[in-house]
């Protein structure tokens, strides 16, 4: 048993070193490319950053155009309801406010997922921009050394 | 045996993760289900979708967003999984492991989805539709 314990702690030490030094064992994985290979993979990873922020741009874009026109169209419908209140009989009543909850509760979840999709989206973008920085480092080393 | 030790702790977080994402599925479909059968009982008792809805304090809408929220939880996890995968995997352990993890999460999703269709999804749609129905009549005359 006590082995064993040993043996899990050692792994788990491992692996979190292994966590702790993955930039490094990037920069050391580029170090040993050739240079036609760093090249076609600094290529790559540049034509990605550029092409990211594109995207970028466009789904912010895509995001507020859908979500401003769920949003208005609730929006009026929730006026109409508000206005209208005192028409309405008790069945009525409560019908229309069982779908303003549940459109309004629908286009809240909508938002957060929206935020948390272009939140993970920006995170990405700084993974490529971080790792173009670790490429053209170890291309100012070079033309130094 | 110290291989699997490995990709298992190498994937704890994912692991523990999934386990409480599993266990917090399986009391939410236990109550669905109970709640499934009342509402299909007083279906046939002849209740109306709003009848319907309205039973027990509107659970109904309560668990109609829990199921989506839980689904995009699932979504969130399978995410993460192949995030982690990328980043700090390349042993073929790991990549089975993965792979289990999503087929696992992939169906719960399927799970929720079918549990929460009849009747809760189906009473909801009939009620937003008639809701719609209303307040579109009333702004289109106004």
């Amino acid at each position: 048993m006590k082995v064993n314990k040993i043996k899990i702690k050692r792994i788990w030490k491992k692996s979190q070193e292994k966590r702790k030094n993955i930039y490094n064992l990037e920069y050391e994985k580029i170090r040993k490319m050739s240079e036609k290979d760093y090249i076609l993979n600094y290529t790559e990873i540049k034509s990605k950053y550029k092409f990211s922020q594109n995207v970028k741009y466009l789904l912010n874009t895509i995001v507020i155009s859908i979500l401003g026109f769920l949003g208005y169209n609730l929006y009026k419908l929730s006026r109409t309801f508000f206005i209208n209140y005192t028409t309405f009989n008790s069945e009525q009543k409560e019908i229309a406010t069982i779908t303003i909850i549940i459109l309004s509760g629908l286009l809240l979840i909508l938002i957060f997922s929206f935020l948390i999709i272009i939140y993970l989206y920006l995170k990405r973008i700084k993974n490529i921009e971080r790792k173009l920085i670790m490429y053209e480092e170890i291309k100012k080393e070079n033309t130094n050394g | 045996m110290d291989k699997f030790l490995e990709i298992l702790i190498n994937n704890i977080k994912q692991i523990i993760i999934t386990i409480t994402y599993s266990i917090i599925v399986f009391v939410y479909s236990v109550n669905l289900e109970q709640l499934n059968y009342e509402l299909l009982e007083q279906e046939k008792l002849g209740n109306t979708a709003i009848d319907l809805i309205q039973y027990n304090n509107y659970q109904a809408i309560y668990y109609f967003f829990y199921a989506i929220i839980l689904m995009s939880m699932g979504m969130g996890i399978i995410y993460f999984t192949f995030y982690e995968l990328k980043k700090y995997s390349a042993d073929i352990g790991d990549i089975i492991l993965g792979i289990l993890i999503t087929i696992i999460i992939i169906f719960i999703i399927i799970h929720i989805f079918k549990l929460i269709t009849i009747p809760i999804l189906k009473i909801i749609f009939t009620v937003v539709t008639i809701g719609l129905g209303i307040l579109f009549s009333i702004s289109s005359n106004s």
